[in-house]
């Protein structure tokens, strides 16, 4: 395997390979590109290097009949673009909003439609993504959005979302949770401040524990 | 004492005084969440508010004469 090549990456281009033999398999995957890329070549060149190889086999030409879209802000954010769609596919996605547009048939013009309701509930709980040539991933909901990247080991990382907030600004959680006194309370509650109780029996004993058992 | 802005680590007495003279605390704030614990807290001398008897306080003078005696 090749440094820095990923089993995964591997793997789909081993399928994007195969399914340029298959008759009515072969499609566009997004990642191949970057792949193709990162071992110096491009689609078209892979192409007909499979053409030599295979000989007379048919090799079919990729087509994007199953390029995945959706519907939702994080699917944009993420870079796929709306638009693509005709306008009676536009029509029933927006009237199910619920459901997750995976691809339409480039014959009947009509999406596919799976129903996205886990999605919404745990929308990222696993998701591969091919970085490209320059270790870069797009990940939905996080378009422009400041991240804390945690390497939680050398193959494992931890992204958060994150709020800059000026230091000046910083509040203790006390401050969202203000006490408000009453007039007599206040009086009562700086008076015990300016001339503050001794402190009882059984708090000298405490502290005298304390200090015996702690130093 | 420890330099400032600094915690001290030799003893309780001096976290106290700390406190008071760096953090700029001025009294400890305690809502007891049930009857049992409010006895508890009155018990070392912690002041309930007239409005609100569940919300105690203790000035901080006191807890640092309570390590000083």
């Amino acid at each position: 395997m090749l440094e820095g090549f990923s089993l995964g990456s591997c793997l789909l281009l081993v399928d994007y390979t195969g399914r340029l033999c298959r008759q009515g398999k072969a499609r566009q995957i997004r990642e191949v590109a970057s792949i193709l890329e990162r071992l110096g070549t491009s689609a078209e060149v892979w192409g007909q290097r499979m053409r030599k190889l295979f000989g007379k086999t048919p090799l079919q030409t990729p087509r994007s009949s199953w390029t995945a879209y959706c519907w939702s802000d994080e699917m944009v954010s993420a870079g796929v673009q709306r638009g693509k769609l005709g306008t009676f596919a536009a029509r029933v996605v927006k009237k199910l909003p619920n459901w997750l547009l995976v691809g339409k048939s480039q014959w009947f013009r009509f999406p596919l439609l799976l129903p996205c309701r886990e999605r919404e509930e745990n929308p990222m709980s696993q998701v591969i993504r091919i970085a490209d040539s320059k270790g870069r991933i797009t990940l939905p909901g996080f378009a422009n959005a400041t991240v804390i990247i945690e390497a939680l080991s050398e193959n494992e990382y931890r992204l958060r979302k994150a709020q800059v907030i000026p230091e000046d600004e910083l509040r203790f959680s006390e401050e969202d949770m203000p006490v408000s006194l009453s007039q007599r309370d206040a009086e009562r509650f700086l008076r015990a401040l300016e001339a503050p109780p001794k402190p009882n029996a059984a708090a000298r004993r405490a502290a005298n524990r304390f200090k015996k058992d702690h130093g | 004492m420890p330099p400032p802005g600094e915690p001290p680590t030799d003893s309780r007495r001096t976290m106290a005084e700390w406190v008071i003279e760096t953090l700029g605390a001025f009294a400890v704030d305690v809502w007891a969440i049930y009857d049992e614990a409010r006895a508890f807290y009155e018990k070392y001398g912690f002041a309930t508010l007239e409005d609100n008897p569940s919300h105690l306080y203790l000035p901080m003078k006191t807890v640092e004469a309570m390590f000083r005696s």
